[in-house]
């Protein structure tokens, strides 16, 4: 809980709370959808909606990139959220991949 | 295709305007999908189970381990509901997604296996009558029909914002 009448006190860490060095920092996920010849580009379209809570004009602005381009990053965050957002895209039978942003 | 298929109703459900030989169609794919699925012929099913890392064989182990028998049973539940409600005059939201995902799941597998490419959808009713394929791709031509009729049924239930 925040108290916000005294200063806080100023303390210095010992060495046993500083952060362990070995842990890697949390590098965001990127999830891509790819092109394949089957999905409908209505039926793209509609499911970046329905999943993300996309505009029209940003579902159908990536649905054009999978489309023309081969691929689109649909959405981005933790390993968690990403595997999640995959695993959304493969229920409804979207080609999806995961990779850490770079 | 003058009307359409489907039709949101006052109370929100959707009244499903098919012909008895259109829903034949479904009760007739929707053993197949079951038995590719119980197969799991990687080639045909590999729209359905993708590779999530390309470039890391572990974590594509680790990631297939977690989830993969949840996506299979994902599909069993909703080929459950397109063949219990195949004769269903009125789909509620639920059920009407679960339609548009194992019709979405059998044309995958049918597309993947009849070799469709994105050509195809260009001349998709140039059928050659004597060809063996004819029947399977006039079944998929028609499945693709009535997904994009349940898209646009269904993107009445996206919030106005997004609509």
């Amino acid at each position: 809980m925040m108290a916000m009448s005294a200063p806080a006190p100023i303390v210095t860490p010992v060495e046993s709370d500083l952060p362990d060095l070995d842990i890697v920092p949390d590098v965001p996920w990127i999830v891509l959808v790819w092109n394949d010849p089957i999905n409908l580009m209505s039926y793209v379209t509609f499911v970046f909606q329905s999943l993300f809570g996309y505009s029209l004009e940003k579902a159908t602005s990536l649905m054009l990139d999978v489309h023309e381009k081969g691929r689109a990053v649909v959405s981005s965050g933790s390993k968690e959220k990403a595997e999640l957002d995959v695993f959304r895209l493969h229920e409804h039978g979207l080609w999806a991949t995961m990779q850490k942003d770079t | 295709m003058a009307s359409s298929l489907i039709e949101r109703t006052p109370s929100g459900d959707f009244a499903m305007h098919l012909a008895d030989h259109q829903r034949e169609v479904l009760k007739a794919l929707a053993p197949d999908l079951r038995a590719d699925l119980a197969m799991g012929d990687p080639n045909e099913s590999r729209l359905l189970f993708p590779t999530v890392h390309p470039d890391d064989p572990e974590a594509e182990q680790a990631y297939q381990e977690l989830v993969k028998d949840q996506l299979l049973e994902s599909r069993l539940n909703a080929l459950d509901i397109l063949e219990e409600k195949a004769d269903a005059e009125v789909l509620t939201e639920p059920e009407l997604v679960a339609w548009m995902q194992a019709i979405n799941s059998i044309r995958l597998v049918m597309g993947t296996r009849l070799n469709i490419t994105e050509d195809d959808t260009e001349s998709v009713w140039d059928f050659d009558p004597s060809s063996p394929e004819t029947p399977a791709r006039a079944a998929y031509m028609f499945l693709s029909y009535l997904l994009d009729q349940i898209v646009t049924a269904l993107h009445s239930t996206l919030p106005d914002d997004i609509r």
